[in-house]
């Protein structure tokens, strides 16, 4: 599903240019469950915005499902991560203002769903999370756990073919971290290929392989269990998109 | 030592706001920029207003002073007709009869005249005669000569300074000699140039002696200002009560059959502001332009409080770190208010720079010669510190009062705080802000349609190329021979005369039609010359224009043979009860002249569209003219101007030709209204244009409030067009709640102006939607810029955690 080739990525401020992501190379399978770990600065978050297609990457090679999408503009890549793709982040990122339906929903509007089947599709997926009975409430009501639920509804509304977390755990206690890794692990044995940014040894156990980083670079891989690859096409809403129709 | 400490507490708060400040630049910027023209916009038109309150209060004697009024209502009318010049017995009588009267004086304006100075002629439009007393009552400062007698002798002469350097130069001008109207006049004093806020305006005075009129007392005409000067101020309506019993007994028979007559008095300050009589409606512009002065003013101040606390949460943390190391309230509240008092001070210091920029730019547009005179230095310096005062309170108090509030813990955390109350008066400021200037656009733009109204309309009488010559110096005798030369001109296709300008037409008759038994009717009345009516494309609905035989007819000697041919409007046969057709050939007299009603003219406007039409009557007369019309053939007017001009120098060598174009004195008689619709023209500009500093200033930082959201959103899905649209429909939204606000508004204050229009446009609803379109657009164009910018930015950024 991803293959990446010498990526690179550079940061330069007035007097340093940093080097985030140096000629780094792998690639993860379609229903693959893989961690990324390594210490604080080490390219991980920048990795993760890149293959979210939130970031460019300043060379190298990213093939998306035989796509290559390092050249792809703004519009393009909004279009291709808008349906393939979900994010979970640390600090969970809901939007204040908005009730937690509101908040599930709002990947839905973007993508163009109409009403009666966002509530439809909303309502099943908080069922499924088990926080149907807060659907009214707002982001700050909410205990660190919960929120972390609804951002992972949020996530999986769209039926992504990929989940990319940040450090989803980061910012609770170890009960509602656990309880958030087993949602992943139940969402990547229906099918959904999950990258993870990670600190913890024991979040990371929960995947099949873990990469670790260091300055940029790829040092080693374990792999932790056996998967069986079943590719899947990706798709745009609802129908099957083509090498040929993304480019 | 509590007041050193004291000291450097208070410098190091201005230090500190003083590098906020210029670490904010945008906001810094904004602010004081929207201040600096709500400044001086405020002084213009503090001056101006200044200027209009103290009209005639310079006077020593000013509380003193009364002026009276003259009035007068026959049977028919339903109010009387009040005029400010009165008959020439009303000061002499005041002062033989009543002991409350000190002093008195009158005042007559001559027309134009020619005064010649050594071998120098100049024409001088403002010139009059005044009694003797007249500078024992009113205080101008005298440069040469003394003001107790400088009027005494017959054709002495008092000049104003201007008017004397035009004569003589730096030369002394006192016992010099002038000629006017084949008589010396002696310079007996020279006296300050008359301020504008003076009811009393003239370029030369002579002593009223000097005129034959000094020599009759009469009631049976009036033409003179007549001032009292009373012991005390309070005595006004005794005098009043006296006049009141002495007319009563002079004009009893009149009274008997119905006429009333008296002599009505009003303080000399009141004049300018509340009189009937004045010109204009200065105290309704007075209001206008306070309201326009303290809302921009206030606008200004909100932009400063809502930048100020829309940057609120970015100085949270500072906020807490003041307070964990032992702020007070207080403490910070200063801290916020001297941040005020610095952007107040600058903005004040430049307010007023720019405000003595604008000044005579500004005293151009609003028509009145305002300057600096008017910034009296003890009330001028009231009002800056009073400005700063309030300015600094207003747009310090409530950030300073918000921002201090918040409890340390979470003010220094920064984040997740409810900034719901402070984010809703944010946006009700936004709403006002609007809601003010979108008024100012419909205002402006319903005035604009009326005055194009009012140049357009047909009045029933076409202004188009006639040019109106003074007359006032031409006899009736050598009217003629003026006519028969001017037509010569072949760019010239016809020459009349009338005693008034036919746009604004001011006689008071009255007219009695049939065998003699029944009642008056008051009626405009205006002589003119045989070629009036056809000159100006005056309809006539029934009867036939005048002939040379009805010129011939009024030309009889003796008068009492004279036979006068009259034509009526439509509405003057009406009111008599008649038809156009059943009134042509009915006798008719007119204060004493004796004729028959020859035809009757569709109604048309004689006076400013303000007014209804009322009856009028014209007849040929040739006793005098005021104007003398010339209707050109059309093309170049500048070229036939010429042409008049040399008929006129080979006529009269000796005099000054003074012409005007017939559409501009129908312009001119609009021109308070011109002036408003271009006060509001300019402050609706500059309100808009404040309000929309704040609206940019807002923008920026609700995107870098919401840059989070932005970010999560665009992760999300969300499109560039979608993120802006969100952020600036937000604003959009405020802007159509001060639309929905604004339009009731300016609807009501725009009735009332119209209201004051007899001949009026329709409410254009229409226009109310345009100058909605309008502030939508200038708003959009405002946010969206900020918008499209925080749309584009990379979600990367702003959700890195730290």
């Amino acid at each position: 599903m991803i293959k990446i080739t010498d990526l690179e990525k550079y940061y330069a401020t007035e007097e340093v240019r940093t080097i985030a992501l140096n000629k780094l190379s792998f690639s993860v399978k379609t229903g693959e469950f893989v961690a990324v770990m390594g210490p604080s600065g080490c390219g991980k978050s920048t990795l993760l915005n890149i293959l979210g297609l939130l970031d460019d990457p300043d060379g190298g090679s990213f093939m998306f499902n035989d796509i290559e999408v390092s050249g792809f503009n703004e519009r393009k890549r909004a279009e291709l991560r808008k349906h393939n793709i979900g994010f979970v982040f640390q600090s969970f990122n809901l939007i204040d203002e908005l009730t937690v339906f509101e908040n599930v929903e709002l990947p839905l509007i973007y993508t163009g769903v109409k009403s009666a089947e966002r509530k439809e599709r909303v309502d099943a997926v908080l069922e499924k999370m088990q926080i149907m009975h807060r659907r009214k409430h707002f982001p700050q009501q909410l205990s660190g756990g919960q929120q972390q639920r609804v951002a992972v509804a949020r996530a999986v509304v769209n039926n992504p073919k990929l989940i990319l977390a940040d450090e989803p755990t980061g910012n609770l206690d170890s009960s509602n971290g656990n309880e958030v890794m087993g949602l992943l692990t139940e969402l990547n044995e229906a099918g959904t290929t999950i990258i993870m940014v990670t600190h913890s040894e024991h979040d990371a156990k929960y995947s099949h392989r873990i990469i670790r980083m260091l300055d940029g670079q790829k040092v080693t891989e374990n792999i932790l269990a056996d998967f069986k690859s079943s590719e899947r096409p990706l798709t745009t809403e609802g129908g099957t998109l083509t090498p040929a129709e993304v480019k | 030592m509590r007041s050193l400490e004291h000291n450097i507490m208070i410098r190091n708060y201005f230090k500190i706001a003083y590098r906020n400040l210029l670490r904010n630049k945008l906001t810094t910027g904004l602010s004081l920029f929207g201040l600096i023209l709500g400044v001086a916009c405020f002084l213009l038109l503090a001056t101006y207003i200044l200027n209009e309150l103290r009209y005639d209060t310079f006077h020593d004697k000013a509380d003193r002073i009364v002026f009276a009024n003259f009035n007068y209502q026959s049977p028919s009318d339903i109010t009387a007709e009040r005029s400010q010049v009165t008959p020439t017995a009303v000061v002499p009588v005041a002062k033989r009869e009543f002991s409350e009267v000190e002093e008195g004086a009158r005042f007559y304006r001559f027309n134009n005249r020619e005064v010649l100075v050594g071998n120098q002629n100049f024409n001088e439009k403002n010139m009059a005669i005044a009694d003797a007393s007249f500078f024992n009552i009113f205080s101008f400062n005298f440069l040469e000569g003394n003001p107790e007698d400088a009027l005494k002798q017959p054709n002495h002469l008092v000049l104003t300074k201007t008017t004397a350097q035009k004569y003589f130069g730096n030369r002394k001008a006192l016992g010099q000699l002038v000629e006017i109207d084949n008589k010396s006049w002696k310079i007996s004093g020279v006296i300050d140039d008359i301020p504008t806020y003076s009811t009393l305006q003239f370029d030369l005075i002579g002593a009223y002696g000097s005129s034959e009129r000094s020599k009759t007392e009469t009631w049976n005409s009036a033409n003179d200002w007549s001032f009292l000067l009373l012991h005390k101020a309070s005595q006004m309506e005794a005098v009043q009560k006296k006049l009141n019993q002495y007319t009563n007994y002079l004009f009893s028979d009149d009274y008997a059959s119905g006429y009333k007559m008296w002599i009505g008095l009003e303080p000399i300050t009141r004049v300018h502001l509340h009189s009937e009589i004045s010109s204009g409606n200065a105290l309704t512009y007075i209001y206008i332009f306070s309201g326009i002065a303290i809302l921009l003013l206030l606008i200004a101040c909100i932009n400063f409080a809502n930048l100020m606390t829309a940057k609120a949460s970015e100085r949270l943390k500072e906020i807490g770190i003041r307070k964990t190391l032992g702020a007070a309230r207080v403490n910070l509240i200063f801290q916020f208010l001297a941040e005020s008092a610095i952007i107040t001070g600058l903005s004040i210091i430049l307010g007023v720079l720019l405000a003595f920029l604008l000044l005579p730019a500004f005293g151009n547009v609003a028509n009145a010669e305002i300057g600096t005179q008017s910034w009296n230095l003890t009330y001028f310096v009231g009002l800056i510190i009073t400005l700063f005062v309030l300015v600094t309170s207003v747009a310090g108090a409530w950030p300073a009062l918000v921002l201090s509030k918040f409890k340390p813990v979470l003010a220094l955390k920064g984040k997740n705080l409810s900034f719901g109350s402070t984010a809703l008066l944010r946006k009700s400021l936004v709403v006002f802000q609007f809601t003010i200037s979108i008024a100012f656009i419909m205002a402006t733009l319903v005035t604009k349609k009326q005055l194009y109204f009012i140049q357009h309309t047909d009045t029933g009488l076409n202004r188009n190329n006639v040019i109106m010559l003074d007359a006032s110096n031409v006899t009736s005798g050598e009217l003629a021979t003026v006519q028969s030369e001017l037509r010569k001109n072949e760019t010239i296709s016809s020459v009349t005369a009338a005693y008034d300008a036919p746009v604004n037409v001011q006689g008071g008759y009255t007219i009695s039609v049939g065998t003699g038994l029944e009642d008056d009717m008051s009626i405009t009345a205006v002589p003119v010359d045989k070629d009036f009516v056809s000159t100006l494309g005056i309809k006539i609905l029934a009867g036939t224009d005048f002939t040379l035989s009805d010129e011939k007819l009024v030309k009889i000697e003796p008068n009492e043979n004279r036979q006068y041919a009259f034509m009526l409007n439509e509405k003057a046969v009406e009111n008599l009860g008649l038809t156009a057709e059943t009134a042509i050939g009915q006798p008719a007299n007119i204060n004493g002249r004796q004729g028959f009603i020859k035809a009757v003219l569709q109604d048309f406007n004689f006076t400013s569209l303000h007014e209804k039409i009322s009856p009028i009557a014209i007849f040929v007369e040739y006793d005098y003219f005021g104007e003398i019309l010339v209707k050109t053939a059309g093309g170049n007017p500048t070229l036939t101007i010429s042409e008049i001009e040399k008929t006129w120098q080979s006529l009269y060598p000796d005099k000054t030709l003074n012409y005007t174009f017939l559409d501009d004195a129908y312009a001119a008689l609009y021109k308070s209204e011109k002036r408003t619709a271009t006060i509001l023209n300019i402050f609706s500009a500059i309100t808009i244009m404040v309000s929309c500093l704040g609206l940019f200033g807002l923008s920026v930082f609700t995107a870098m409030q919401r840059q989070k959201e932005i970010g999560i959103r665009k992760v999300l899905g969300a499109s560039i067009t979608q993120v802006t649209a969100m952020l600036t429909s937000d604003f959009l939204r405020l802007v159509v709640i001060a639309i929905i606000i604004a339009a009731p508004l300016a609807w009501y204050f725009m009735t009332g102006w119209l209201q004051g229009f007899a001949f009026k446009i329709r409410m254009p609803y229409d226009l109310f939607l345009l100058a909605g379109a309008i502030g939508l657009l200038i708003a959009f164009l405002t946010v969206s810029f900020q918008a499209i910018k925080a749309a584009i930015a990379n979600p990367v950024k702003s959700l890195r955690t730290e």
